[in-house]
C-alpha cells in the first residue's frame, strides 16, 4: 500500500521520496534556526555584559600600576588581560556575523523545503505508475537529510572558526605585541651561515676572529691595484665597517642633514641600492658629534634576512637584503659626547643595543635594548648604572647559557638576552670606554685605557669583582681599538701602534712591539696570522707566534678608520672615501 | 441575469495589469537611481562641539560594533610623541605595550615620522565608538581626535536609538548632502 501524506493525497513514484525529504529537510533547517538562534541571543547577552570600555579588572590592575611603576610581572598580567578581553569582544562579532549567515541560510532552507513539499504534494501520479520500494523512498531520504546535516556542522564548525580570527589578534600581531613564541619565525641562521659571513661589528663572533675558511692575500696594493678586485665611492662618509652576507656588502653613510644606508654587490662593487633613513619631516636636531665618531659609527648588522643601521642621530632602521624598508625608529638623539658609535648586535631574533648616555651614571640615561628585529618593537630594555661609552656589546655562551657582555665605565655587566635582566657585573673599567670585549677560551676579556685588561671567568651571578677575575694585565691597553685573541694569546694594539701580546691562560705578557703608526681599526686573527690595519690604510701581517714576527705590510692607498670584514678568499676595507674588495 | 456592459474583458484584463507592472518599474527604477541620502533628505550627525564623549555612542547603536567611529582631521594634529588620545594620562611609557595605551580595541596605530613626531591613524574596523581617545585629545590635545557618524555603516534610521540616549543632545540631523560635522583647524566645522 502506498504511503500518505497529511492530508490523505498519496505522492506517486519518485515524487515520494523528494516529498519526504523535503519534510525532513524543513524540520532539520528549523532545528537549526532555532540553535542557531539560541547561540546568537546568548553571544549578544554575554557580550553586553562584558564589554570592552573600562573592564572592572582592567581599571584596577592600571591602577596598580600607577603605584609600582616598575613591575613588570603587573604589565604582563595588563597585556595579558588586554588580549584576552579584545579577543572575546571580536570573537563575539565575529560569531554574531557567521551566526546569522547561518540563520539566514536556515530560515532560506525552510523555506525553500517547506515549498518544495507542498509542490510535490499535489502532484499526481500518472497511470500505471508502479509504487516505489518505501525502504528505498526512506534511504534516500536519509542520505538526503544526512548530506544536508554535514553541511549545517560546516557551517557552524566555520562559525566557531570564524570567532578564533580577530582583528585584535591581527592587529596585535602587526604591532608586535602578541606573545612571540606562537608566531612562526624565520629560523635563525646557522652557525655555518654565520662563519660564512661577516655579519656584524668584528665578525661572526664579534670578537675578531675570522672564520677557519677565509684565506685573504698576503700582499696587496691599493696604489698598483695588485689583489684589488674593486674600489668603488661610498656617497656619504662613515666610520662604520663593512658587514658581508653571502653576495652583498653593507655600510652606511650620513652627515648632520642625511642618513644612508648602502647595499654593493660582493662579485663587481656595483651599488645595488642606498636609502635614505628618516628623512623628511622636520623637528630632528644633529647632536654634536666630534669628527673623528661622524653621524655613522657604529656598524650595520645583518641576520642574512634583514640589515640593521644605527645613526648618531638616534635613527634606527631595518632593510630586507633586497634594499626594502622594514620598520625605522628613532631612539631618541643620544646625549653622547663625541657622538653614538656602539653598533647592534643581534641575537636569534633580537637585535642588542647599547645606549649609553650621559656624562655620569646618575643621568640615569644609559639603557640596554633587545628589539624584535621583525617589528623593531623594544621587547626589553634594561637602564643601566653608567655614563655614556663608546663599545659594542658582545653576545657569548656559556654553559649553554647565552649573556649580553657590555663594557662602560666602571662596570663589565652581564645581561640575560631573554629577559634583560643583570646576571653578573665586575668592576674593572674607567674612563671612555670604546673597546668592545671579546670571548676567547671561556674567558671574557676586557680593557679599557686608564684600566687593565682583565679576564674574567662568565656565569656568575651579582657582583662578582672578587671572585671572577682570572687575571689582569696593565701594559699597552688601547682607547679605541679592541682586543683580539685565538684561543691561546691575547693581542692589544694601542692607538699610537704598541702591539702587546699575553697569554690568554696566565695573563703573562709574552711579547710586545711598536709599529709606531696610528691605529683606530681593531685587530682581526685570521689563521695563524693577525692582521693590524693603521689608520694610514697599511695593513700589517704578524705571525700569531710567541715571538713577535711580521710577515708583510699591504697598503691601501687611503686613509682608513673602519675594520676590515674577512670573508672567504677576499677582504673588505672601508677607506675614507672609498670600498675595497681585496682578493686574488 | 447579469449586465455584460460591467463585465471586463480578458483583454483588458492584461492591459490594465501591464500598465500598472509598466509604472511600478519605473517608479522602483527611479527609487534604485537616486541616491540614497537624497531619499533621507538628512542623515544623523554627531556635533563634536556638543559631545561629552560619554560612551554611549559604543553602547546603544542598533549596530554591534557602533556607527559612529573616531574620525582624525590629521590637519589638526599635532602628531605629539606623548598623544594624549593614544596614551593613558600618566603612561608608564610611550611605548605601545597594553597597559600605556587608552583605546580599549589598540585601533590607533602609532607610527614614527621624525624625531620627536608621529602619526596616529585609526583602525576603523577595530574602532567600537567609546570616545576614549577623543576625551584625551580634547582634555590634553588639541582636539583633532573626533567621533562622527560613519555614513557607510549608518542605517540612518528614523529614530537614532544613540541620539534617544545621548545626554548632551549632540545628536542632530543635517542634510544628506554635507554629512559630517567636523572641527577643523581654523575652528570651523
Amino acid at each position: 500500500m502506498p504511503s500518505t501524506n497529511g492530508s490523505g493525497r498519496p505522492p506517486v513514484g519518485g515524487s515520494e521520496a523528494a516529498y519526504r525529504a523535503c519534510v525532513h529537510i524543513a524540520v532539520f533547517a528549523a532545528l537549526f534556526s532555532l540553535v542557531v538562534c539560541g547561540l546568537l541571543v546568548a553571544n549578544w547577552l554575554q557580550g553586553r555584559a562584558r564589554f570592552p570600555v573600562d573592564p572592572p579588572a582592567m581599571v584596577a590592575l592600571k591602577a596598580q600600576l600607577a603605584k609600582r611603576p616598575a613591575d613588570e610581572a603587573l604589565k604582563a598580567r595588563i597585556r595579558r588581560l588586554d588580549r584576552e578581553i579584545r579577543e572575546e569582544y571580536f570573537g563575539r562579532k565575529a560569531f554574531a556575523e557567521g551566526g546569522s549567515l547561518l540563520l539566514l541560510a536556515g530560515v532560506v532552507v525552510f523555506v525553500a523545503a517547506l515549498k518544495g513539499a507542498k509542490r510535490l504534494r499535489r502532484r499526481l501520479p500518472k497511470p500505471g505508475d508502479p509504487p516505489e520500494d518505501p525502504r528505498r523512498i526512506a534511504a534516500r531520504a536519509r542520505v538526503v537529510v544526512a548530506t544536508l546535516g554535514v553541511v549545517a556542522l560546516a557551517g557552524l564548525f566555520s562559525l566557531g572558526a570564524g570567532a578564533g580570527r580577530d582583528p585584535a589578534r591581527e592587529y596585535a600581531r602587526a604591532v608586535g605585541l602578541e606573545e612571540r613564541a606562537g608566531r612562526p619565525r624565520r629560523r635563525a641562521a646557522s652557525a655555518r651561515e654565520l662563519a660564512r659571513n661577516w655579519p656584524q661589528f668584528r665578525g661572526p663572533g664579534g670578537s675578531g676572529l675570522a672564520a677557519p675558511s677565509a684565506r685573504p692575500p698576503e700582499h696587496w696594493d691599493g696604489t698598483k691595484g695588485t689583489n684589488i678586485r674593486w674600489k668603488v665611492p661610498v656617497p656619504l662618509p662613515g666610520e662604520n665597517s663593512p658587514v658581508v652576507w653571502n653576495d652583498r656588502v653593507f655600510l652606511s653613510g650620513a652627515d648632520e642633514k642625511q642618513r644612508e644606508v648602502y647595499c654593493f654587490a660582493a662579485a663587481d662593487g656595483k651599488l645595488l641600492w642606498r636609502q635614505p633613513v628618516g628623512t623628511g619631516g622636520a623637528g630632528a636636531t644633529p647632536p654634536n658629534v666630534s669628527s673623528d665618531t661622524g653621524y655613522a659609527a657604529p656598524t650595520l648588522a645583518t641576520d642574512g634576512e634583514r640589515v640593521f643601521a644605527l645613526f648618531a642621530t638616534g635613527h634606527l632602521a631595518c632593510f630586507t637584503l633586497d634594499g626594502k624598508l622594514g620598520w625605522l625608529r628613532n631612539l631618541g638623539v643620544p646625549d653622547n659626547m663625541y657622538g653614538h658609535a656602539s653598533s647592534p648586535v643581534l641575537h636569534e631574533n633580537r637585535l642588542i643595543i647599547q645606549y649609553d648616555q650621559g656624562l655620569s651614571a646618575e643621568d640615569g640615561k644609559s639603557a640596554l635594548l633587545a628589539l624584535d628585529t621583525a617589528t623593531g618593537q623594544t621587547i626589553w630594555e634594561t637602564k643601566r648604572p653608567v655614563p655614556n661609552s663608546w663599545s659594542t656589546p658582545l653576545v657569548v655562551s656559556s654553559g649553554g647559557t647565552a649573556e649580553i657582555i657590555t663594557c662602560a665605565n666602571p662596570w663589565v655587566i652581564a645581561y640575560d638576552p631573554k629577559t634583560g635582566a643583570e646576571k653578573w657585573r665586575v668592576e674593572c673599567l674607567s674612563g671612555d670606554v670604546a673597546p668592545t670585549p671579546i670571548a676567547a677560551g671561556g674567558l671574557v676579556l676586557a680593557c679599557n685605557i686608564g684600566a687593565p685588561l682583565t679576564a674574567i671567568r662568565p656565569g656568575g651571578q651579582g657582583d662578582v669583582t672578587q671572585s671572577a677575575i682570572a687575571w689582569s694585565a696593565t701594559d699597552g691597553i688601547p682607547d679605541v681599538t679592541s682586543p683580539a685573541s685565538n684561543g691561546e694569546l691575547v693581542w692589544l694594539v694601542t692607538t699610537d701602534g704598541l702591539v702587546t701580546c699575553y697569554d690568554l691562560k696566565s695573563g703573562a705578557k709574552v711579547w710586545e712591539h711598536s709599529l709606531e703608526r696610528m691605529f683606530w681599526a681593531s685587530p682581526t686573527v685570521v689563521g695563524d696570522r693577525l692582521y693590524l690595519l693603521d689608520n694610514e690604510g697599511m695593513m700589517h701581517i704578524l705571525a700569531t707566534g710567541r715571538t713577535f714576527r711580521q710577515l708583510g705590510t699591504a697598503p691601501l692607498g687611503e686613509s682608513v678608520n673602519a675594520s676590515p670584514a674577512f670573508v672567504g678568499d677576499r677582504v673588505y676595507i672601508r677607506g675614507k672615501e672609498n670600498l675595497y674588495c681585496i682578493g686574488r | 441575469m447579469a449586465d455584460n456592459s460591467e463585465r471586463m474583458s480578458r483583454r483588458e484584463f492584461l492591459a490594465g495589469k501591464v500598465r500598472l507592472a509598466g509604472a511600478l518599474a519605473v517608479c522602483g527604477g527611479v527609487a534604485l537611481l537616486r541616491p540614497r541620502g537624497a531619499i533621507a533628505g538628512t542623515v544623523w550627525q554627531i556635533d563634536p562641539n556638543k559631545c561629552t564623549q560619554c560612551g554611549k555612542c559604543a553602547t546603544e547603536c542598533v549596530l554591534g560594533p557602533s556607527a559612529v567611529k573616531c574620525v582624525h582631521v590629521h590637519a589638526m594634529c599635532g602628531h605629539c610623541e606623548l598623544c594624549f588620545g593614544f596614551f593613558e594620562a600618566q603612561p608608564n611609557a610611550l611605548t605601545t605595550a597594553a597597559e600605556n595605551q587608552r583605546c580599549p580595541t589598540g585601533a590607533i596605530k602609532r607610527r614614527f615620522i621624525e624625531d620627536p613626531y608621529f602619526e596616529y591613524v585609526i583602525d576603523e574596523p577595530l574602532c567600537i565608538g567609546c570616545g576614549k581617545c577623543v576625551e584625551g585629545c580634547g582634555t590634553f590635545g588639541n582636539g583633532s581626535l573626533q567621533l562622527q557618524v560613519r555614513h557607510d555603516r549608518c542605517e540612518n534610521c528614523n529614530q537614532c536609538a544613540i541620539a534617544d540616549a545621548c545626554p548632551s543632545d549632540a545628536f542632530v540631523r543635517v542634510p544628506a548632502t554635507r554629512p559630517y560635522l567636523l572641527k577643523s583647524a581654523e575652528g570651523e566645522q
